[in-house]
């Protein structure tokens, strides 16, 4: 898989409302063609899916969006996320629920946002967002339950972890269909037996990843599939 | 694919382990039965040639490729070549060695 800094640039900013936000906006202004990432020391406003905030302290945290331009107008944009999350446990060893939550034990360590921006010319580029915790241990309460630190698992910080992302990123395969990453997928799964709210508001517990991708849960007896597509970006 | 070509992938599909691997333990699934193995009682890992040999708190065990990597509706093949993508079977064992929290070693022999 191509890297996202591969011949691009990364800004680095001490503290910034979002990372992701600062991406797509360059991307929706026609700008930043140069530019293939962005790190924050600090979010003040991190984006979570779905509407969520991403709690992040400094110092403790990696918070990083990368721009696959190389990506631009990928029939499957997912899969690009998708990759991008085992690049992610690749390099922390943890497991990924789907579509993208990161999991040390049964706490989470952080997650991938993936969206996709569109260019002035209408071109779409998949945006990643990477949210880790590296050792955060003042969590709002509402989050201390729900959230781990990788500290007592690996200790890293934020850039060199960075570093051996982007390596990981560079050693997986292209990911075209989702038979091209299935296998490594497998080794970091952790969907099966997890607990699921659909968009509908049903509760679903995951059974596992389909032949495309998609997630298996089963609501209430009967099995359904979501597309990641549908998960990701709506 | 010729006949033969067919036979061999039908043969490799039929000798290949199956491997799940979780948080704190991996399963090797065989004909004969399930194999669970704590990360925590692994002491050393070393390659010989394309195998790998598990040194435990009692007892080891040797594995190799061609393998599956299972998980939930998933079994994907890893350490041979299909619908042109291979997934090379070191990753498995890098991945269980950086679980168990150990350096893999070569065999010099």
């Amino acid at each position: 898989m191509k890297s996202p800094l591969d011949g691009f640039e990364i800004k680095k900013f001490d503290e910034l409302e979002s990372t992701q936000q600062y991406c797509l906006d360059l991307i929706h202004r026609g700008e930043g063609e140069s530019v293939g990432a962005s790190l924050a020391a600090i979010q003040t406003n991190g984006q979570g899916r779905l509407g969520k905030t991403w709690y992040s302290e400094k110092g403790h945290s990696l918070t990083v969006s990368l721009i696959f331009w190389e990506y631009k107008n990928h029939p499957k944009p997912w899969l690009v996320g998708m990759g991008t999350a085992l690049a992610v446990a690749g390099a922390v060893h943890c497991r990924i629920s789907w579509p993208n939550d990161l999991q040390v034990g049964k706490k989470k360590v952080g997650g991938i946002l993936t969206s996709l921006a569109r260019t002035p010319d209408g071109d779409t580029v998949p945006v990643v967002g990477i949210g880790l915790n590296i050792g955060v241990e003042n969590f709002p309460a509402e989050l201390a339950e729900r959230a781990s630190n990788l500290e007592s698992h690996q200790v890293h910080n934020a850039e060199n972890l960075l570093e051996l992302i982007l390596a990981q990123i560079e050693a997986l395969p292209e990911p075209n269909n989702w038979s091209d990453i299935k296998s490594i997928w497998a080794m970091f799964d952790e969907t099966s037996g997890k607990k699921f709210t659909l968009a509908t508001g049903e509760d679903a517990v995951g059974i596992g990843v389909g032949p495309e991708g998609e997630l298996i849960c089963a609501v209430e007896g009967e099995t359904r599939s979501v597309l990641a597509a549908e998960a990701l970006f709506g | 694919m010729g006949k033969s070509a067919v036979a061999d992938v039908a043969h490799l599909a039929a000798n290949a382990t199956e491997y799940s691997l979780h948080d704190d333990h991996f399963e090797v699934v065989k004909p004969t039965g399930v194999r669970t193995i704590s990360y925590a009682e692994i002491t050393t890992i070393t390659w010989h040639k394309s195998d790998a040999h598990f040194d435990m708190e009692r007892g080891g065990l040797k594995i190799g490729p061609p393998a599956f990597i299972v998980s939930g509706t998933i079994r994907a093949p890893i350490g041979w070549l299909r619908n042109g993508v291979e997934v090379p079977f070191e990753l498995l064992i890098t991945e269980i060695a950086a679980r168990a929290g150990l350096e893999i070693s070569e065999d010099k022999q």
